[in-house]
């Protein structure tokens, strides 16, 4: 009896079982830090939610971060898309980290709000593996259907934010600080796990 | 072939028109060619009274005449001449290129012009074949139907001459030879044909030769000899022409079908600029040009909307697609995107689809099993979505391109793929940004990399870049310029 409750509620993703219980595995995109990939608790980034990085500027590393993941996803034939970034992505050196860039999209919307709705678009399809979109503040509701979007395309949604906006409903949310010679990520939130975690990652 | 030609009744009546005795009977097949001897000069200039001039073409790496006015025939230039030798016929001679694109346009527009005499309209190079035999009974005989296309053209302003014979090269030899004339029986053809001189027959210049070395003038004696003489002096090719000439062997041919155009339209019951309901008539109209697409093997990739005001005149919405598409459901997806950015100007009594545009549908494959790619098509729309709500420059790809200058290479268009250059970092800033404090809270990493390049295109560049790295944990690419010593920040290696 208790084995059979055992079975339904890990099969179950949505049973939050207090701390560290979680052992249901979605579909994951490995980070490629084995040190992330301990902590999270599905095993990597989830391979169809919604995702939060806050970092306070740009140039701290908050791509690197996403790097080994978007390789492994380019090489599989997923598409990327990048949605309003900042500034140029450098052609040679996303060659140089492996992505081809026959799979990259990118759209540059002119008007703030197409970029919640482009997004919203390109994660419903099921070709696209992972969706980084810089939008500026989001409404709650906004990332809600975000979030929703990326659970029916089965794809990963990255939104990139300055400032930490409480009471987000997406399902993993980091926040990164630059550190010596790598990078300080706290883990705010993440689905099926009730703690807040700290890690280090120094890049190559 | 084997018959022999002197054995067919000789038809007396040749080359005049008025006497040709004309059968009440029905005939099967009776073929009309109009042959437009003067179609490249009368598609370049409308009138041909002005100074001699010419259409040339290039042959061979030469200017040659195809063809010239009547001005300039009079003083004894004629195609085939080459240029210069038209010149020193006449000094003041003009000459143009010849438009073959035009011509073809303008022999579509005149085979769209004669689809009221027959369905079967077909084209040759500067003529037309319309099969006239099933219309004979509507239009009233032979005479009438002739009469009636004579007047017709003389509205179309083209030099014409016009033959009527049972089989199509029949017809249209006897058109290019400028023969007025019509064989409506098919024993009576060998008669008429056989006087032709052979100069009038579609050869090569070798077999034109060798027919004047034969002592061949005549149709009638080519027709004369063994076919598996002329087979072997000649090829098969020209037996094949004169079996199809002499209707020995059936010439099906090509119908001309003109342009497909798609209109439909949507009355209000009320003046309305409730989008609902504007979307409710697309709702209707959409299916129906779905259907007319697919009947036909047909895709669109521009659509017209035009509405229909009462107080002011209508007023139009092009949509324009990347793929073609022949799915309703996506269109009126697009057309949903389209409207939402247009500002009616006045409420609409009507709307009317119009498509004028269509090309051959390729339809995919699908998957035979559901794979975790997906179809192909539907990434395809998504990307037409975007592309109609955001604009075509905000859809792009990046592209790798063959330059050292970090600037130039990248760009954003269709993507491609290239070979890393030296180390560079992930975000490259639009412009580089001038360090007002120099090096102040900035540690330099390691460098400098020299990139110097571009003296050639005026865009000269002559930079030690450096990584650094700023208080804020900032990972930074920096150059000094060489030549002014000032520190820029290009790029962040996020």
């Amino acid at each position: 009896m208790s084995s059979d409750l055992e079975k339904l509620l890990s099969g179950h993703r949505h049973v939050w079982r207090g701390r560290g219980a979680m052992t249901s595995r979605g579909r994951v995109l490995a980070t490629g830090f084995t040190v992330l990939d301990a902590v999270l608790p599905e095993g990597g980034w989830p391979a169809d939610a919604l995702m939060e990085v806050i970092a306070p500027r740009e140039g701290i590393g908050e791509l690197q971060l996403l790097l080994p993941a978007m390789v492994t996803a380019a090489r599989q034939g997923q598409w990327l898309v990048w949605i309003a970034p900042p500034y140029i992505p450098c052609a040679s050196a996303l060659v140089a980290s492996g992505i081809s860039l026959q799979r990259l999209l990118l759209l540059r919307p002119s008007r703030q709000e197409d970029i919640p709705w482009a997004m919203e678009k390109v994660l419903r399809q099921r070709r696209c593996a992972m969706v980084l979109a810089w939008p500026g503040r989001l409404k709650p509701v906004v990332v809600r259907r975000l979030q929703l979007a990326a659970a029916a395309g089965q794809s990963l949604g990255v939104l990139f934010q300055h400032r930490d906006g409480s009471g987000s409903p997406a399902a993993l949310r980091l926040r990164l600080a630059a550190a010596a010679a790598g990078l300080q990520v706290d883990i705010l939130k993440s689905r099926g796990a009730c703690r807040r975690q700290s890690i280090h990652l120094t890049f190559a | 072939m084997a018959r022999s030609a002197a054995a067919l009744p000789l038809q007396t009546s040749l080359f005049a028109p008025q006497a040709v005795a004309v059968s009440t009977k029905r005939c099967s097949m009776l073929w009309a060619a109009l042959f437009f001897p003067r179609l490249s000069l009368e598609v370049l200039r409308a009138d041909d009274d002005a100074p001699p001039w010419v259409v040339v073409h290039e042959q061979g790496g030469q200017q040659v005449v195809y063809a010239a006015s009547a001005s300039a025939g009079q003083l004894g230039v004629e195609s085939g001449m080459a240029l210069t030798a038209a010149y020193a016929l006449c000094p003041h001679l003009e000459s143009e290129q010849r438009d073959e694109a035009a011509e073809q346009a303008c022999l579509v527009r005149l085979a769209d012009w004669a689809g009221r005499y027959t369905s079967m309209v077909s084209l040759e190079p500067q003529a037309l074949l319309l099969e006239v035999g099933a219309s004979l009974t509507l239009f009233g005989g032979l005479e009438a139907i002739r009469a009636r296309i004579k007047k017709d053209l003389q509205r179309h302003c083209h030099d014409t001459s016009m033959a009527f014979a049972p089989t199509p090269q029949a017809a249209l030899l006897l058109a290019r030879c400028g023969a007025d004339t019509a064989v409506t029986e098919p024993q009576a053809l060998r008669a008429v044909l056989g006087r032709l001189s052979l100069e009038a027959l579609p050869v090569t210049t070798k077999q034109a030769a060798l027919f004047a070395r034969l002592g061949l003038r005549l149709l009638r004696d080519l027709w004369r000899l063994p076919t598996a003489g002329v087979a072997k002096r000649f090829g098969v090719d020209l037996v094949d022409y004169l079996d199809r000439l002499s209707g020995v062997l059936p010439e099906p041919r090509l119908a001309h079908q003109s342009r497909p155009v798609f209109s439909a339209r949507w009355s209000f019951s009320l003046e309305t600029d409730n989008m609902t309901f504007i979307y409710h008539g697309l709702a209707q109209l959409l299916p129906q040009l779905a259907s007319f697409m697919r009947l036909r093997g047909l895709a669109l990739n521009r659509l017209q909307l035009v509405f229909y005001h009462t107080q002011c005149p209508a007023s139009r919405v092009e949509l324009g697609m990347q793929q073609l598409s022949d799915n309703a459901g996506h269109i009126f997806k697009l057309l949903h995107e389209r409207l939402a950015q247009v500002q009616l100007r006045a409420p609409v009594l009507e709307l009317d689809v119009v498509a004028d545009e269509f090309h051959a549908s390729v339809p995919g494959n699908e998957s035979l099993f559901d794979g975790a790619d997906g179809p192909d098509g539907e990434w395809r729309q998504m990307l037409d979505q975007l592309h109609v709500r955001l604009g075509a420059q905000a859809v792009t790809g990046l592209q790798w391109q063959a330059d050292h200058r970090p600037e130039r290479a990248t760009g954003f268009g269709p993507p491609l793929d290239g070979e890393a250059l030296g180390e560079r970092p992930l975000w490259l800033l639009p412009q580089p940004q001038r360090l007002v404090n120099g090096l102040k809270n900035i540690t330099r990493e390691s460098g400098p990399e020299r990139i110097e390049s571009g003296w050639w295109d005026g865009g000269d560049v002559r930079r030690d870049y450096y990584r650094a790295r700023d208080n804020a944990g900032r990972r930074l690419w920096l150059f000094r310029h060489l030549d002014e010593g000032g520190w820029y920040l290009h790029g962040l290696f996020a």
